[in-house]
C-alpha cells in the first residue's frame, strides 16, 4: 500500500515537473529547438519549411500542454507532434510544390561550414565535412519512413519503443525500417560487401 | 575484404574462430541499431580488423553528421515571439472581481437616481388625473364644442368687466346678469 502510494507520488511529482517545463515556452524552445529543428529539417529536406513546422510544433505543444499526461518524456511528446506535422505537410499539395522547387533545400556544404569548435584542425574539419555529407546523401535516398526512424534512432537516440510510440508504428515494423535504412546508409558509405 | 553472400546464416558460436567470414548485414545492422547480438558476433569484432574498421567508420560518420547538423540548428536564429505577449496575470479571480465591483457601483448609484427620477415624475403629474386620461382630455379641449364654450365664457367675462359697477357689491348680492344668462344659455350663438 505504501509502495503504491510512493510510486503515485513520484509519478505526480514528475508530471508536475513536466507541466512546469511546458508552461515556459522560452525554456521549452531553448531546450528542444536544436534537436527538433534538425530532425524536421533532415526529415523533409527543406530548412524554411522545417523552421515553420518546428515553430508550429512548439505552439501546439504550448497550447495543448494541459493534455500532456506525463506518460512519456517531453522530448518524445514533442517529436510525436513534429512527426504528425511532417506527415501532414508531406500530404499537402503545397509541400509537393516546394519539394519540387527546393528553393531552400538543405545544403550540407553550407551546414558543414559550421563545424563544431572541437574540430579545430583543418584535416579533422574536412573529414567531418566529408563524412557528414555522405550521411546526408545516404539519408536523402531513404524512404520517408526509413529516414524518420533512422534519424530518431541515430541522431536523436530514441529507443525503439519511443520511436514506436512517437510514430505509432509497431516495434517490429520500426526494426524492419531501421534495418533497411542501416543497410542503405552502409552501402552509401562504401562499407557494403 | 572477403566477399560472402548475404544469405549466410547468422553468426554462430564458432563464427569468431572461422577466418575469412565477416558480419552479415543482419549482424551489422543489429549491432548498430543496438539490438541484442550473440557473444560470438562481439568476439568477431575484436579479432576482425575489417569489420571493426567498418563499424568504426559507420559510427564516426553518424557522429560527424550529428555534430555538424546540431551545430547548424543551434546557430539558427531563435524566434522568441512564438506566442502573443500576455499581460501579467493576477490570477483568474481579478477580472471577475472587477466586474463585480463595476456592477455594484452601477446598482448603488444608478438605482437610487432612477428611483428619484421616477418619484419626481409622479409628483409633477396632477394627482387626480390618470396618465392615460390626460391625452383624452387634451383631445376634448381642442374639439369645436369646447372652443365654442370657451369663447362664450370669455365673452361673458369681457361683458362683466366692461359693465360699470360703481359700488363694490356685497357678497350676497352677486347675481348673474340677464345678458350673461342669455349668452350662457344653451342654443344661443
Amino acid at each position: 500500500m505504501q509502495i503504491a502510494l510512493d510510486a503515485s507520488m513520484i509519478r505526480l511529482s514528475e508530471q508536475v515537473e513536466f507541466i512546469s517545463e511546458l508552461d515556459d515556452i522560452d525554456v521549452l524552445v531553448r531546450t528542444y529547438k536544436p534537436r527538433l529543428l534538425r530532425f524536421v529539417a533532415f526529415s523533409i529536406g527543406d530548412q524554411d519549411i522545417a523552421e515553420s513546422i518546428t515553430q508550429d510544433c512548439f505552439l501546439r505543444a504550448y497550447n495543448g500542454r494541459a493534455s500532456f499526461r506525463g506518460d512519456c518524456s517531453v522530448s518524445t511528446w514533442l517529436f510525436s507532434i513534429a512527426n504528425n506535422l511532417i506527415r501532414d505537410h508531406l500530404r499537402t499539395k503545397k509541400f509537393q510544390f516546394w519539394r519540387k522547387a527546393r528553393a531552400t533545400a538543405l545544403d550540407i556544404t553550407d551546414i558543414a561550414s559550421s563545424v563544431p569548435d572541437g574540430m579545430s584542425s583543418p584535416e579533422t574539419r574536412m573529414l567531418a565535412h566529408e563524412r557528414a555529407g555522405q550521411v546526408r546523401q545516404a539519408i536523402e535516398l531513404l524512404s520517408e519512413n526509413q529516414r524518420r526512424v533512422f534519424l530518431m534512432r541515430f541522431t536523436e537516440e530514441l529507443t525503439l519503443q519511443e520511436i514506436s510510440d512517437t510514430i505509432g508504428m509497431p516495434i517490429n515494423t520500426v526494426k524492419t525500417h531501421l534495418h533497411r535504412a542501416v543497410v542503405a546508409v552502409r552501402a552509401q558509405l562504401g562499407g557494403s560487401r | 575484404m572477403t566477399e560472402f553472400p548475404h544469405s549466410n546464416p547468422p553468426l554462430g558460436a564458432d563464427h569468431a574462430q572461422r577466418p575469412g567470414t565477416h558480419w552479415t548485414e543482419d549482424d551489422f545492422s543489429n549491432y548498430m541499431i543496438g539490438l541484442e547480438v550473440a557473444p560470438a558476433v562481439m568476439r568477431h569484432l575484436d579479432i576482425c580488423a575489417a569489420c571493426s574498421a567498418e563499424a568504426r567508420n559507420f559510427q564516426l560518420s553518424i557522429e560527424s553528421f550529428n555534430d555538424v547538423t546540431l551545430e547548424w540548428s543551434e546557430n539558427r536564429p531563435y524566434a522568441r515571439a512564438l506566442v502573443p505577449e500576455t499581460k501579467p496575470s493576477f490570477g483568474g479571480w481579478l477580472p471577475s472581481a472587477a466586474w463585480a465591483v463595476a456592477a455594484a457601483v452601477v446598482f448603488s448609484v444608478g438605482l437610487p437616481m432612477a428611483l428619484q427620477h421616477r418619484n419626481a415624475s409622479v409628483e409633477d403629474r396632477p394627482a387626480n388625473v390618470q396618465p392615460d386620461t390626460q391625452v383624452a382630455s387634451l383631445a376634448d379641449e381642442n374639439s369645436a364644442a369646447a372652443i365654442d364654450r370657451d369663447n362664450k365664457l370669455m365673452m361673458a367675462v369681457a361683458f362683466e368687466l366692461d359693465r360699470a359697477d360703481p359700488q363694490p357689491v356685497g357678497f350676497g348680492e352677486i347675481t348673474a346678469s340677464k345678458e350673461h344668462k342669455r349668452l350662457t344659455e344653451p342654443g344661443n350663438p
